[in-house]
């Protein structure tokens, strides 16, 4: 017989699985990669000691480790090519184009991002984290909590041509150090084979 | 002009629409790796407690540190992977817990001596007196990570992993590893350090021998473990000396004296080419041949290292193995080859022939041995028989060839690709080779043949990477 964390995380994988795939796009910027966040983060979620008896809390669970394990994700990859460079052991894959799918012009614009500031924007605009919360999923300060936000709202306001949903940003927007000229602006109509 | 919130709910509905249900197979790797995990924590949040009543462990001092806003889950000692007080890596693991008494081998107090005769070391490695108990399998224990580094640490330093490897009283012991790629030099890359954490937090231990003189570990990686120089294992003291048979022995005194074989080093990765083969078990150490690949067909090369029984190893230094000494060795032809040809540390032992300079292997041995190819001359400085190429050993001038054509450098002037003889090879033909008495045999145990090459007839390096 299933132990009930068990049959929790049966019943999480089976009914959640693509809203948290959808999710893990947003904050990687990348759809090939989030399979294995949530994957990941189902594991990271399931064998700690967390404190949660229902599926919404459980989900909740699973899409703050899907935020902070993307950031270390990238982190890692960071450090893999500069020793690789470093070494000159292999040449360093190129970053990987977002291919035709749903979602693609809001991933493509997600992905100009930082991860810090994907991540800050996914989880305080679509999660509805408090500023501390996202600070503690994080494990960023509360004020560059909202310094990514707000960056990370104006940049994408910016490259898809929309106003930002989060006009109570306590931090004003920091002047960017990338000039708007050089900001590729994404349209349904621009580029359709993907733009680098 | 859009909403940005619509915008990204919007492609978070498409994205999800799109995705069908998780994989089933995937769903099943990931309920079993959870399952292993919990069952890990639980082992290791009991040690304490099991080891001794009264006195909590790891659980008790995790609760007070970085998990304190959350559950524990009643800790329950693990059917499985359970501490053996005298584990023996050789037979095959056992998956129930050893619960027999050890017997001491002396009943003083478990102190540390300069000097410890053999005979005692190796009784106190089947029945130490110091209470370590080692697990048949190490056990996954990345959980407790945190214990040993901050979570800045964790994320931006290399990917390190740790196994609960034993127990000592209330303390679990752990291994900590490293990956063989990282920031750092691989020098230390595959290095295995050893910890114990209990209710007053994480110790590095960096003496693990009972022999004051033996070398102790000169630094560690955790930021958050203190140093513990007293604790001691009498179950990780290397004799003195290794008998393998025939009355042939390694002796320990140099790798001992290193401090960077303290922990030993990470067992060979699956596909790395390597092979350890067990030859003698003393207690729960174990030596072995570890066997890389050999590029000349015929010949198997081969380093001695001691397994530990927490899962590294640790090579045995050139300087411990008969017949690596090439400087020691007196020639029947009367001529002096006891000066250092070449510059660096490399050149003072010989190492395989059928392999390169960087390599770790110390000697090749042949499948088959046809003592007609060989001929005595001369005598290790231990009295053993040195043999070389007989004429036409074809052996010889396979050696020669190989070790001339993989000779390769870099012109520091021209920065020029130099190779064989312009790269710095010294011997042109297999005749000079010959006559530097480069390549040589000395016997081991088993009656097998080690084959040597001297340290300036190995092929030329840029450097080793």
């Amino acid at each position: 017989m299933a132990r009930p964390w068990e049959q929790l995380l049966d019943q999480v994988a089976r009914e959640r699985y693509p809203r948290l795939v959808a999710h893990a796009a947003l904050v990687a910027g990348s759809t090939s990669d989030a399979p294995d966040l949530v994957q990941e983060a189902l594991i990271a979620t399931f064998r700690g000691r967390a404190r949660f008896t229902t599926v919404e809390q459980a989900e909740a669970y699973v899409r703050r480790a899907i935020a902070s394990r993307a950031i270390d994700e990238v982190r890692r990859r960071k450090r893999e090519r500069l020793v690789a460079l470093r070494a000159a052991a292999e040449p360093t894959p190129p970053d990987t184009v977002e291919p035709p799918g749903p979602g693609r012009d809001v991933l493509r614009a997600l992905a100009l991002l930082s991860p810090r500031e994907r991540a800050c924007v996914v989880l305080r605009q679509m999660e509805d984290l408090s500023v501390t919360e996202t600070a503690h999923v994080l494990n960023l300060s509360e004020g560059a909590v909202k310094r990514y936000t707000s960056d990370g709202l104006a940049r994408l306001a910016q490259i898809l041509g929309t106003h930002p949903h989060h006009p109570d940003e306590t931090v004003p927007v920091r002047p960017t150090t990338t000039p708007a000229v050089q900001v590729p602006r994404l349209t349904p109509t621009t580029n359709p084979e993907g733009a680098r | 002009m859009n909403d940005l919130g619509q915008l990204l709910h919007g492609a978070r509905d498409e994205i999800a629409e799109a995705t069908g249900p998780i994989d089933e197979r995937e769903l099943t790797r990931v309920r079993g790796t959870v399952r292993r995990a919990r069952i890990q924590r639980h082992t290791f949040e009991s040690v304490g407690a099991a080891a001794c009543a009264g006195v909590l462990g790891l659980g008790a001092w995790s609760l007070t540190s970085s998990d304190s806003s959350t559950p524990v889950d009643p800790a329950t000692r693990s059917a499985t992977n359970g501490p053996t007080s005298a584990p023996s890596p050789t037979t095959d693991a056992t998956t129930e817990p050893t619960t027999e008494p050890t017997t001491a081998a002396d009943d003083g107090p478990a102190v540390r001596a300069a000097q410890i005769d053999d005979a005692t070391v190796l009784a106190r490695l089947s029945a130490p007196r110091t209470g370590e108990r080692w697990f048949d399998e190490a056990i996954e224990a990345s959980d407790a990570l945190d214990a040993l580094f901050t979570a800045d640490e964790l994320a931006n330093g290399p990917d390190y992993q740790l196994t609960l490897v034993g127990d000592r009283e209330a303390s679990a012991i752990y291994a900590l590893s490293f990956p063989g790629v990282q920031e750092d030099s691989v020098a230390w890359g595959a290095r295995v350090e050893l910890y114990e954490i209990d209710e007053d937090g994480p110790r590095a231990i960096v003496c693990p021998s009972a022999r004051t003189t033996d070398a102790c570990a000169s630094d560690f990686s955790s930021s958050k473990a203190v140093e513990d120089r007293d604790t001691f294992y009498d179950t990780l003291t290397l004799p003195a000396s290794l008998a393998l048979g025939d009355g042939w022995a390694l002796s320990t005194e140099a790798t001992r004296a290193e401090a960077n074989r303290v922990g030993g080093m990470s067992l060979p990765a699956a596909g790395s080419g390597e092979r350890l083969e067990d030859v003698a078990t003393f207690g729960p150490l174990t030596v072995a041949r570890r066997d890389v690949v050999s590029n000349l067909d015929g010949l198997r090369s081969s380093s001695y290292v001691v397994r530990t029984p927490f899962g590294s190893m640790i090579p045995v230094a050139d300087a411990d193995v008969p017949g690596l000494d090439y400087l020691d060795i007196t020639w029947d032809d009367g001529v002096d080859r006891s000066t250092r040809g070449a510059d660096g540390d490399w050149a003072n032992y010989a190492q395989a022939p059928a392999v390169g300079t960087c390599s770790t292997a110390q000697f090749s041995v042949e499948n088959s041995h046809d003592a007609a190819q060989w001929r005595t001359a001369g005598r290790t400085a231990d009295g053993r028989d040195v043999v070389v190429p007989a004429p036409g050993n074809p052996l010889a001038a396979a050696v020669h060839d190989w070790q001339l054509e993989n000779s390769g450098t870099i012109d520091p002037d021209s920065g020029d690709t130099l190779t064989g003889l312009d790269a710095g090879y010294r011997f042109a033909t297999t005749d000079d080779f010959l006559a530097a008495q480069s390549l040589y045999g000395v016997q081991g145990p088993g009656g097998e043949w080690h084959l040597q090459l001297r340290p300036e007839a190995t092929n030329i390096v840029w450097e080793c990477a």
